[in-house]
């Protein structure tokens, strides 16, 4: 297998990531959803293990007019639930829509407390009873009357609180763990919608690298598969032509004289003898003096020899 | 065509398995339990407070009892309102002080109805001990309204209890946990006031200002009937219905419990003169014999089991409200 056929089947793989990548980079779904329910009644609950879910990061609530948003301990909603019409948000039915559960109180008691089952035979048993805002209430009491509930009573068991007109929207965070999130209209009308904001958690990590690895094996093979295609003898003569006029740059011209390319291009370097015409120095007690230009090259001693001599 | 058709399912296929890399909306696991269990947060109970006294303010300004409906309720708007009487016809009897400011609270964590608050005021003055102050809610819809209130007694304890955080346990009046329980401590106590000082349950209780006093007026005042030729009768009722305990933190009981005592004084032969401090609360015209009705608020400390201790009283406070005739 020669290297422009692995070129091009690696070149083949990266396409397919690179596809895969932009098909996964095309779906890859918003990190923020927003899901959204509609509510027919006046209150909605969220209850503290849907307040909990996972990248839960916004509740609102939207209607006309004044909305109160309240937290409480699961045990007084509970209480307080009794007497409304709510829808209960129950968790996530899907990216697109939430779960939810509505019951109806049909007939909700006065909102004015009477602990006597006759108080108008004792009035003096119950003094300061508050007093009765709405005396139809019991006779026109349906599932999101606005007259119906609009008295919720007192407000001494909500621990947190918060107000909007025709909206209200409060972090999830900001509601304490195990408290339950209850939400009703002022006046008692119907509330519109309940949205969820999330993080939305996608494993997409992998896409980029995808794309990147993917498209630099694709070109990596479409020149590789190019390369097949297109003669490219010319190029490979032309190139051959420039490393040989390369080799040549300057010529003999360029030689300096004196130097050692210069002695090179000249050939042998064997030194001059110049043998004097005196007669052979006789061996003497003194020292022998050898000038340095009598002493044949072939003959020079070296250290291979097992020393000077 | 059959290889379009490869193609266009491979797509498809690598589409949706694609797709399938977005997260699941997250699901419900467990619900997460609550930080503080006690019924009311400081911050609820400081708002609570803060209304109680507002609306106190306010009536104290008008001294007109019906504007305190709001967060008085009970035995309180009663006393109050005799005391608002008292002070428009008396000029040095003004309506008690009672301070907005309080060092303690006890909070109940029931999660039932009726529930209870109590405060502990930050003294008056320096010649006045501490208020101890007591709401109740009915139920959900209705708010905490102020009951009662009585100055603590002068050297008692109040025993320390639960906070905001976890709250004290409402206990019921026949409560076994502690020995006696609170209705059996109550009850004798109740008892002890009515035998007087020479009771023999006088020695179930750590002697206290309150029954003092109480023993004290009525030696007085039964002397002064008999030398009349008329007599003084005290008549003393716990009001069980509206009593409430809390449990301490060391394992004992605190008792809030309102008393009704009506006190008749009668003479014979004779017409019986009300003091002016006393003349507007007289619902008819007093003859020879007058009762007066109080609506007093007793505090009785349980001590936990082991401790080796007897029932005290913490705070108490006799009420005047009304003089009958009969």
């Amino acid at each position: 297998m020669t290297l422009r056929t692995t070129a091009i089947i690696a070149g083949v793989l990266g396409l397919l990531m690179l596809i895969a990548g932009l098909v996964g980079n095309g779906v890859r779904p918003d990190p923020e959803v927003v899901t959204k329910a509609l509510v027919t009644t006046p209150v909605v609950v969220v209850g503290p293990e849907v307040i909990a879910l996972q990248g839960l990061d916004q509740i609102a609530v939207n209607a006309k007019g004044d909305i109160e948003a309240h937290t409480a301990r699961a045990a007084d909603a509970a209480s307080w639930l009794k007497r409304h019409s709510a829808t209960y948000v129950t968790g996530y039915a899907g990216w697109d829509s939430l779960a939810t559960r509505t019951e109806s109180r049909v007939g909700p008691p006065s909102p004015s407390p009477s602990p006597s089952p006759s108080p108008s035979v004792s009035p003096a048993a119950s003094p300061s009873t508050a007093p009765s805002p709405a005396p139809t209430a019991s006779a026109t009491a349906q599932p999101g009357d606005a007259k119906a509930s609009a008295d919720y009573g007192s407000t001494d068991d909500w621990r947190s609180s918060w107000r909007g007109v025709n909206r209200v929207s409060l972090a999830a965070g900001a509601v304490a763990p195990g408290e339950v999130l209850v939400v009703y209209t002022a006046d008692g009308s119907n509330l519109g919608s309940v949205e969820f904001s999330a993080v939305r958690q996608a494993n997409d990590g992998w896409i980029n690298p995808l794309i990147w690895i993917g498209g630099v094996l694709a070109l990596l093979g479409a020149v590789a598969a190019l390369s097949g295609l297109i003669d490219t003898r010319p190029v490979q003569e032309r190139a051959e032509s420039w490393l040989r006029g390369r080799s040549k740059i300057g010529g003999e011209k360029s030689v300096r004289p004196g130097s050692r390319r210069e002695r090179r291009l000249a050939g042998s370097s064997l030194p001059d003898v110049v043998l004097d015409e005196r007669e052979t120095p006789r061996p003497t007690d003194g020292p022998i003096v050898v000038n340095e230009s009598d002493v044949d090259a072939s003959t020079e001693p070296t250290t291979d020899e097992g020393g000077i001599s | 065509m059959r290889r379009s058709t490869l193609v266009s399912a491979v797509l498809i296929a690598a589409t949706l398995s694609l797709s399938a890399c977005a997260a699941n909306p997250p699901v419900v696991v467990a619900t997460p339990s609550p930080a503080a269990q006690a019924a009311l947060l400081d911050t609820q109970a400081k708002a609570i407070f803060d209304d109680t006294f507002t609306v106190l303010a306010a009536a104290d300004k008008a001294q007109d009892a019906s504007l305190l409906d709001a967060r008085f309720e009970g035995d309180a708007v009663a006393v109050r309102a005799a005391e608002y009487a008292v002070a428009k016809a008396v000029s040095d009897a003004p309506a008690s002080n009672l301070p907005s400011g309080v060092q303690g609270v006890y909070v109940s964590n029931a999660e039932t109805w009726p529930r209870v608050l109590a405060a502990v005021s930050n003294p008056p003055s320096d010649n006045l001990t501490p208020v101890v102050y007591l709401w109740v809610q009915d139920s959900i819809q209705s708010p905490y309204t102020l009951r009662a209130w009585a100055h603590m007694i002068p050297g008692a304890t109040l025993p320390s209890m639960a906070g905001s955080v976890h709250g004290a346990t409402q206990l019921p009046l026949g409560a076994t946990g502690v020995d006696p329980s609170p209705r059996a401590a109550l009850e004798n106590y109740v008892e002890f006031l009515r035998q007087g000082a020479d009771s023999k349950l006088a020695a179930d209780f750590t002697p206290d200002s309150y029954a003092k006093q109480l023993f004290t007026a009525r030696t007085a005042l039964a002397q002064a009937a008999a030398s009349a030729g008329g007599a003084y009768v005290d008549t003393i009722q716990p009001d069980l219905t509206n009593t409430y305990v809390l449990s301490t933190s060391d394992g004992g009981a605190l008792v809030f419990a309102p008393v009704q005592i009506s006190s008749s004084f009668s003479v014979s032969g004779a017409t019986l003169k009300v003091s002016d401090r006393d003349a507007p609360l007289v619902q008819a015209a007093i003859v020879d014999r007058a009762t007066y009705l109080y609506r007093d608020f007793v505090v009785l400390s349980v001590p936990a089991p082991g401790l080796k201790q007897i029932p005290s009283v913490a705070a108490a406070e006799h009420h005047l409200v009304s003089v009958t005739p009969e």
